[in-house]
């Protein structure tokens, strides 16, 4: 009367285990960063909270194109993005505001 | 305060004999005397003991005086009987034990306050190592939030192109910004 029971309950988790495989990975995600890479983390949810939902909207518009991005792609933006630090702050603010999308009503 | 001074009083009383025959540290001695500077009670046992020591002295080095006696014999005569008599002493129950998990507390608390500083602050520390959990968003996107400086400037790292420029002035400038 049990094995009937547990091979159901089996089939049921299998059947509903791609259901909650993509939550899990990402909180496996998450859980996998070190202590300091979750406090920067943290520390930028906290800058994009504060964002106005223009500028939050753009974030999410280039998180997509990133998430679409070929590995060596984002390499590519990686190189990119040390270089970008490297500016002076005003050209940094320059090409923020020829380059950034504007906000779309 | 009274229950204190009891239990103090109880600790102390042991070590009478032992500082009215002089046997004590001078520590010991100095911890016993402050004691019976204030405590009455306990300053009466001392004189009465140290009365008694003394007219046991004297009755015995009158004894001794009249009639010759092998000391040393005797004194192992008592020795042998003392062990043979008397209860065995209960060792005091150590209180070491109370300063482990005091100590292993003012560690974590030490190492909990170093954390926060050096994270400006406990929710965020708490956070970080796992103990409380993170806004939802950020476990639904956490590479989001990673990589969120580069990804706050995509637009403008896209226009790049780093290939064989090696200085960062000119290989950051895209060429739109020149004109």
């Amino acid at each position: 009367m049990q094995r009937p029971a547990l091979l159901g309950a089996l089939v049921a988790f299998l059947l509903a285990a791609p259901a909650f495989a993509s939550p899990l990975r990402l909180a496996q995600g998450w859980r996998e960063y070190s202590p300091r890479e979750r406090y920067n983390a943290l520390q930028n949810y906290r800058h994009y909270q504060a964002l106005p939902n223009e500028r939050r909207e753009n974030v999410e518009r280039n998180y997509q194109k990133w998430q679409a991005m070929p590995e060596q792609e984002r390499e590519r933006m990686r190189q990119n993005f040390q270089r970008y630090q490297q500016l002076p702050p005003e050209q940094r603010s320059r090409l923020r505001q020829r380059y950034q999308a504007p906000p779309k009503h | 305060m009274r229950k204190w001074f009891a239990g103090r009083c109880a600790s102390l009383r042991g070590d009478l004999v032992a500082w009215v025959d002089g046997g004590l540290s001078a520590r010991q001695a100095r911890r016993v005397q402050a004691h019976l500077d204030h405590c009455p009670g306990c300053a009466a046992v001392a004189e009465s003991l140290r009365s008694h020591t003394t007219l046991l002295q004297s009755r015995l080095r009158a004894h001794l005086a009249a009639e010759p006696t092998d000391v040393d014999r005797l004194w192992h005569q008592f020795e042998r009987r003392r062990r043979a008599t008397a209860p065995r002493a209960t060792p005091r129950p150590s209180t070491l034990w109370l300063w482990r998990p005091a100590l292993a507390f003012a560690v974590a608390s030490a190492l909990l306050w170093l954390g926060s500083t050096a994270f400006d602050e406990p929710a965020a520390v708490l956070i970080s190592v796992g103990v409380k959990a993170p806004p939802p968003k950020l476990t639904q996107h956490p590479d989001l939030f990673k990589d969120y400086a580069i990804i706050q400037d995509l637009d403008v790292l896209e226009h790049f192109d780093t290939a064989g420029a090696d200085a960062p002035d000119s290989a950051m400038t895209p060429a739109a910004d020149q004109g």
